[in-house]
């Protein structure tokens, strides 16, 4: 079973997030309510992806994803941005981190799991 | 629309528990299941929400009469950037569209379109009327 670690201060997200991959894919979902501790979480449970906010009060997701790549023993797992969708700029400077991927607010529930497994190749 | 970035998945045209279709009985269940839940979540972050809404009427007439500090203009933006990606999961695209509208403004603001807060303030209010006048 895919395991994914879903990191957003929103509340609301989280849960639709959460519940609508549990439901339409049969993941196991882990939450975290900030960077400090998804890279906690990440450390300790290793999950298969983890799909990450952007603007987080404190410690940002790029900031976040950076911190992750520090720490080999979660380096390897793949980090896909959620963000509400702006403007193409906020995307381009995403482009040379070493992210999996980037998804947009607001998503649908109902089809959040194909598209974080369009991303990253997951076939099952 | 041309991709930024290799891994980007646009957002799909309509989204949220008002507008979409599912086929088939498992993902209708699995559809009235999240329903259930987006209702409950709707209503249990109104409280949040109905600030949210009176903090951008009053950051917009802090616009409008040139008193929008540097702290103010980034708690705006913030507001109205948690409302552009969360109220069309809920069947608000119009508000996503409104709040998305003033998150552009108030980032790269001109004394011209800051002038228009105010007015998208009361046309994001208007979009969620709906839901606002529900409990």
């Amino acid at each position: 079973m895919r395991r994914v670690l879903i990191i957003d201060d929103e509340d609301d997200i989280r849960e639709v997030a959460a519940l609508s991959l549990e439901a339409t894919a049969g993941w196991q979902i882990l939450t975290a309510s900030s960077g400090a501790e998804g890279i906690s979480v990440a450390a300790a449970e290793r999950p298969d992806a983890i799909l990450m906010d952007v603007m987080m009060p404190g410690v940002d997701g790029p900031t976040t994803f950076s911190a992750m790549q520090q720490n080999p023993a979660i380096s390897h797992i793949p980090v896909l941005l959620l963000t509400a969708k702006v403007q193409g700029a906020d995307t381009r400077r995403f482009a040379g981190l070493g992210l999996a991927g980037i998804l947009f607010k607001p998503f649908d529930p109902l089809t959040l799991a194909d598209q974080i497994s369009q991303v990253l190749g997951w076939k099952d | 629309m041309k991709k930024a970035f290799p891994g980007q998945v646009d957002p799909p045209s309509d989204t949220g528990v008002r507008n979409r279709q599912a086929a088939g009985t498992n993902a209708m269940d699995t559809q009235a299941q999240i329903d259930t839940v987006l209702i409950q979540l709707w209503q249990k972050n109104l409280p949040v929400l109905r600030e949210r809404l009176d903090l951008l009427d009053k950051f917009g007439s802090a616009a409008n009469s040139g008193t929008l500090d540097e702290p103010t203009r980034l708690e705006a933006l913030n507001i109205a950037h948690k409302l552009a990606g969360s109220l069309g999961m809920y069947g608000y695209q119009q508000g996503t569209e409104v709040a998305s509208k003033m998150e552009r403004i108030l980032k790269s603001p001109t004394s011209e379109t800051l002038a228009t807060l105010k007015s998208l303030a009361i046309d994001l209010r208007a979009s969620l009327a709906a839901g606002l006048e529900a409990t």
